[in-house]
């Protein structure tokens, strides 16, 4: 029976949640030979408030093109997580920065909070790559493509000139799920 | 052995490589089957029929013959991904080689871009569609495929997506068509790239398509929202059955267009939506480090052309299209329709090479060596080169702001005939052509806001109230009495009904409930008192969520209607300030209203923070001088305005308006002043320049006054050279701020009636301008005489035969500096005056100043407050001090850092002591300026209001003070040794001893 894996990545416009998107989209079709969607919010809401990015990974026909079933979120702000985390499924996981997201909501899933934005001032000296950390965290967290395909799909993705700053940042990511993942191993 | 085709295309790809990195996808496609590609062609003879070093004129064709060619379905798309890239990349080249050619022999830039976006655009559908229309043929064959209509939504010439409208027949072929977009969407993503079926995310359920039927529940009873439907208008059909398209443009894309004599609702949405963009957009200032072409211009633009597009029923696709017709149709609006050509050929084109060159997102980051080298190679595709006086990159940017105000210009100007036209096809019909007439009241429903919420419901989500907002502002009040009367009629369950729905309305448009509140405070001021209104803001306030998005409609508020918003916090009570700031201080990043949030936090503040009486003047300077708000955290700039408003005063032509300018800069000078001094700037800094442009102001007051009273007196204009002067005494004489009242001495060297009459009304014209600025003029001796100016005459009729009091008159004298007058005057007036009357008799003077000061300490003793003016040690104990040290060496200057100096010079053993004398008073006039803006104009000085005073003035001394009462403490021992000092300083001048300094309780709190 083929796998079907949900990652919606919101937040607000220009957070580059687009780019995640399209990262790990064509991480998986292109350089793991899976099956992959991405869509992304349009419409006004995406003109200012929250916004979102959703990727549909699968080993065969993605013939359901609306993420609906969750398995990992990612919210960079507090509004896109109040507003989009009703179809987490029980038992995904929440991916939240931690200054940006303070009020968890409720529910039958694992919460990840890190702070994304802070460490991408902090460490890279780059708001701008925020997003690549973020998406260093799903990547360890998800487990769903191979890091060398992600870092393929990054290189292919971003800025000439940008691509070694990229790759820090994503594993700035990895170094933080590591950290959580070891914190929270019971 | 290779062929010319290989060699062509390793030159193809080394070309491909220089652009941006995303293009790797297309190079790894084609060195992966580019040889399979080959030899399967070459193999079948067909060589002659492919075009495989120039960009194919028909792509269909051939992926056809490839896809005939081969039975295994996994290397055939593997091959068609390969041919794809490679006729993705040589439609590129052939664009850029084009426009190249093009923009080097040709001077109309924006004519060029216009063909090279259109081309490009074009070129891009049809290998697009070619790519999508083979694979169909794969995924689902025609001999099993049902009814359906692919329509291409988005912008042409786009190539990071494509954005699809599917429309099918309803649920019972859904599953075959999902799989199969299913499949091509995959393939698409690998070889070509990503497919967005926007439309289906919102209509229909699961699946890449929806039916009519769909659309019909979705977005008949309500509006939706204007990008949905703006990408509905736009729609192309591109592959499928041109009936289905026939018939969802008649029963769905229609109504959305301007139809005369019909219901034109979905039409008044639309534009609605639209406009509400249009207006968030105009306003906003890119920011400094970060380029959004969208953002910048080309959103607005396209939502202009997409109002004009259904209201015109313009028969044209891309907006390109629209406005060609427009230029060619609306030649009274030529000039704008061409502004927007140029910019949104600029920006578009701008947009599409960064995206090839660099990579395929909106914002472009202006802050790295990388970003600039990137911005370069762009630069030499939109047809820059280095010159001396700027490298190319930086050519392009400056034209790129030029075309950002070139796009707002234009917008503005079409809006309004925009604005004119929903006023008249509008369902609100009735309130927005409400009159004064008794019949035009009579139009309106029966409960005004109860009928408007219900109607607006159709409207959910749109921004876009100005006309509504425009009636209710009328200033003959029917609508907006009917409005109120709404509210006020109903039952108070009913009310608050009412409210909450209009709160939960205006949660989401801040904008168009914060204008309401304004209109009903200017119009009804007397409503605003009322627990209805009060209980409608504060639950308001409280419905805001502290979020990103609040946040930004906030700022978006601010940078609209900068006034509304100034005149909306003015009003708030603390309580209400405090929610509005702990929201605003939620951590925050976006870049592009970093700065508004700055500004509207430091405006909150003010609000919340500060005094009544320094609150006035901020209220008043931006009400009048609204667009300077967004200045605020600029002092430099603040400065530089402020120097312009004086400066301009003299360009207006009446001395009305020269008199209200005026009294403006006083405002703002004043304003700005204070935000220093509480932004912790030095206080000697503020006291200087409030000193500068208060004299400023008496000066040119004084000057426009005589010009006002000399033009009514045309025949008899008396002549009095060097016989009139305006001196200040008390505080503003010593250089003090932020006083509530002005003391002010007019001396007349002359006792002629008609001069003195004429003089007498020109101080009274200043009295009464002063006045309004909320400051108390003090004419000294005017009780006395019973006039605004005083003779020499009365002066020496006063003193000749003095009283008990005379003494304080002349230390009002004594400490007077003169602001309006001339040199010659001083000379007289020292002779005459100062020197016979004060000087000549210092010793009384000395030893009246003595007991003043005894008194004054023997009365503070049973105050229960601290007075830090007239307290023992406080402010007036230094100043007798120096008034008695003034007499005693017969110096008449005024109480400044000159004097100061002097009396050091003079008498180098008390150097010391009296330096740290000065230190003091300095402390203690900074804590009472802070206290005055903050608290209140009082100098009686409440302990529990100290706290507020220790950032700002920490700030500016560097000291570490944690709280009010170490504060306290610190004023309590400045006092006390200043006392001690006094006496010391005293006994070294060899003057009389003061019996009263001794035992003082100085500090109740």
């Amino acid at each position: 029976m083929s796998f079907r894996y949900e990652i919606r990545l919101s937040g607000a416009g220009g957070q580059g949640l687009i780019l995640v998107g399209k990262v790990l989209a064509e991480a998986a079709a292109i350089y793991e030979g899976l099956n992959a969607t991405q869509s992304q919010s349009y419409g006004p809401e995406a003109r200012g408030g929250a916004s979102r990015s959703e990727v549909i990974i699968s080993d065969g026909d993605i013939d359901y093109p609306k993420a609906e079933n969750i398995d990992l979120m990612l919210a960079l702000t507090q509004e896109a997580c109040d507003k989009y985390i009703a179809d987490l499924k029980p038992g995904g996981t929440l991916l939240v920065d931690s200054q940006m997201v303070a009020k968890i909501p409720e529910g039958d899933f694992k919460v990840v909070a890190l702070p994304i934005i802070q460490s991408a001032v902090e460490r890279l000296g780059k708001f701008v790559v925020s997003n690549i950390i973020a998406l260093g965290i799903l990547y360890k967290l998800s487990g769903i493509v191979s890091e060398d395909s992600v870092k393929h799909a990054i290189r292919a993705r971003v800025p000439k000139g940008t691509e070694e700053l990229n790759l820090q940042a994503f594993q700035t990511g990895i170094d933080l799920a590591e950290d959580w993942l070891r914190q929270n191993a019971h | 052995m290779k062929s010319a085709i290989h060699y062509s295309l390793t030159d193809l790809l080394s070309r491909a490589a220089e652009l941006g990195n995303h293009h790797q996808k297309y190079i790894h496609n084609i060195e992966k089957n580019f040889d399979s590609l080959f030899a399967l062609i070459d193999a079948r003879h067909l060589i002659d029929q492919f075009h495989l070093l120039r960009f194919s004129p028909r792509p269909d064709r051939e992926m056809k013959l490839i896809a005939n060619s081969m039975a295994d379905r996994e290397t055939l798309l593997e091959m068609l991904g390969c041919y794809y890239s490679i006729q993705f990349l040589l439609l590129n080249f052939k664009a850029l080689d084009v426009l190249h050619m093009k923009l080097s022999t040709t001077t109309n830039h924006h004519a060029i871009f216009q063909s090279f976006l259109m081309r490009t655009g074009n070129d891009f559908r049809l290998l697009s569609a070619a790519y999508m229309n083979t694979l169909l043929e794969i995924f689902l064959p025609r001999t099993k495929r049902p009814d359906f209509v692919i329509c291409g939504v988005g912008t042409r010439v786009d190539q990071d997506d494509i954005d699809l409208g599917i429309v099918d027949t309803g649920l019972e072929n859904r599953a075959v068509l999902t799989t199969a977009f299913g499949a091509m969407s995959n393939e698409m993503l690998k070889y070509a790239c990503s497919l967005h079926y926007h439309l289906s995310e919102h209509v229909g359920t699961q699946g890449y398509s929806a039916s009519i039927d769909d659309y019909h529940e979705l977005l008949d009873p309500k509006i939706q929202d204007f990008v949905l439907i703006s990408e509905m208008v736009n729609a192309v059909p591109i592959l499928g059955k041109r009936e289905i398209f026939n018939q969802f443009k008649t029963e769905i894309l229609d109504r959305y267009y301007y139809s005369p004599d019909h219901d034109n609702k979905y039409h008044e949405g639309f534009l609605r939506g639209l406009l509400g963009e249009i207006r968030d957009l105009m306003y906003k200032e890119p920011p400094e480090n970060l380029l959004n072409p969208k953002r910048d211009g080309l959103r607005m633009l396209k939502a202009l052309l997409f109002a004009l597009k259904t209201w015109k029923r313009i028969e044209a696709n891309t907006s390109l299209e629209v406005l060609d017709i427009l230029l060619k149709n609306e030649r009274h609006n030529h000039e704008s329709y061409n502004q927007i050509f140029q910019a949104l050929t600029f920006l578009e084109t701008f947009r599409f090479l960064y995206q090839l060159f660099v990579v395929q997102e909106e914002e472009v980051h202006l802050d790295s060596e990388e970003a600039r080298n990137n911005l370069q190679r762009v630069a030499y595709a939109m047809g820059y080169e280095d010159r001396n006086y700027a490298r190319a990159r930086t050519q392009m940017l400056t034209h790129y702001y030029d075309h950002h105000k070139l796009a707002r210009i234009s917008v503005d100007h079409l809006l309004t005939g925009i604005t004119e036209h929903l006023r008249e096809i509008t369902i609100f019909y009735p309130i927005t052509h409400v009159s004064s007439q008794a019949s035009g009241a009579a139009s309106l429903p029966g409960n005004v806001p109860l009928d408007f919420i219900q109607s607006s419901r159709f409207f959910q989500g749109v921004r876009f109230w100005d006309d509504i907002l425009d009636s209710l502002d009328n200033p003959n009040q029917v609508l907006l009495k009917r409005f109120l009367d709404g509210f006020l009629t109903l039952s108070d369950t009913r009310r608050a009904v009412l409210v909450k729905t209009y709160i939960k309305w205006g949660a989401k448009t801040p904008f168009t409930l914060i204008s309401l509140f304004g209109i009903i405070a200017k119009r009804q001021p007397k409503i605003v008192e009322t627990e209805f209104f009060q209980k409608f803001v504060q639950d308001f306030i409280f419905e805001l969520e502290p979020t990103l998005e609040t946040i930004s409609r906030l700022c978006q508020t601010l940078n609209l209607a900068p006034q509304i918003m100034n005149n909306f916090l003015s009003v708030l009570p603390t309580e209400l300030l405090a929610r509005l700031i702990a929201i605003l201080e939620k951590p925050y990043w976006k870049p592009e209203i970093t700065t508004l949030r700055e500004t509207l936090l430091m405006l909150c503040r003010i609000y919340h923070n500060n005094s009544y009486y320094f609150k006035r003047f901020v209220q008043r300077v931006f009400n009048t001088y609204a667009e300077y708000i967004t200045s605020l955290n600029n002092q430099p700039k603040m400065n530089q305005l402020a120097e312009g408003l004086f400066r301009n005063i003299d360009n207006f032509d009446s001395l009305d308006e020269k008199f209200e300018r005026l009294g403006d800069y006083y405002d703002f000078e004043f304003m700005r002043l204070g935000i220093s001094l509480l932004d912790g700037a030095p206080f000697e800094k503020i006291n200087r320049e409030f000193t500068h442009f208060s004299d400023n102001y008496l000066q040119m007051l004084f000057e426009l006054c005589r010009e006002e009273v000399a033009m009514a007196d045309q025949q008899d204009v008396p002549e009095m050279h060097d016989l009139l002067a305006i001196f200040t005494a008390g505080g503003h004489a010593r250089g003090q701020a932020f006083d509530d009242d002005y003391d002010l001495i007019v001396l007349l060297n002359s006792s002629d009636p008609l001069i003195l009459d004429f003089c007498n009304r020109i101080i009274q014209k200043m009295n009464k301008r002063i006045i309004r600025r909320s400051i108390i003029p003090q004419f000294r001796f005017a009780d006395r005489f019973r006039q605004f100016v005083t003779t020499f005459d009365d002066l020496r009729h006063l003193f000749e035969r003095p009283d008990e009091n005379s003494f304080i008159d002349q230390s009002q004298l004594l400490g007077a500096r003169m602001i309006v007058g001339s040199t010659h005057f001083l000379k007289v007036f020292q002779r005459e005056i100062i020197t016979p009357f004060i000087f000549q008799r210092k010793s009384d003077f000395i030893q009246a100043m003595h007991n003043e000061i005894g008194a004054r300490h023997s009365y503070s003793a049973n105050s229960d407050r601290l007075d830090i003016k007239e307290g023992p040690g406080g402010l007036r104990d230094f100043e007798n001090f120096v008034f008695i040290i003034k007499a005693h060496f017969e110096w008449s200057e005024p109480l400044t850092d000159e004097l100061y100096s002097r009396i050091q010079q003079s008498v180098p053993k008390v150097a010391t002591q009296f330096d740290a004398l000065v230190d003091d008073y300095h402390l203690l006039k900074h804590i009472r300026d802070l206290y005055r803006l903050i608290v209140s104009n009082e100098d009686h000085l409440e302990g529990i209001y100290l706290d507020q005073l220790v950032r700002p003035f920490c700030l500016a001394h560097g000291l570490e003070i944690e709280s009010g009462a170490e504060l306290a403490e610190l004023i309590n021992q400045i006092m006390r040794q200043n006392v001690e000092r006094i006496v010391a300083l005293f006994e070294i001048f060899g003057l009389a001893e003061i019996p009263t300094l001794t035992g003082q309780q100085f500090f109740p709190f």
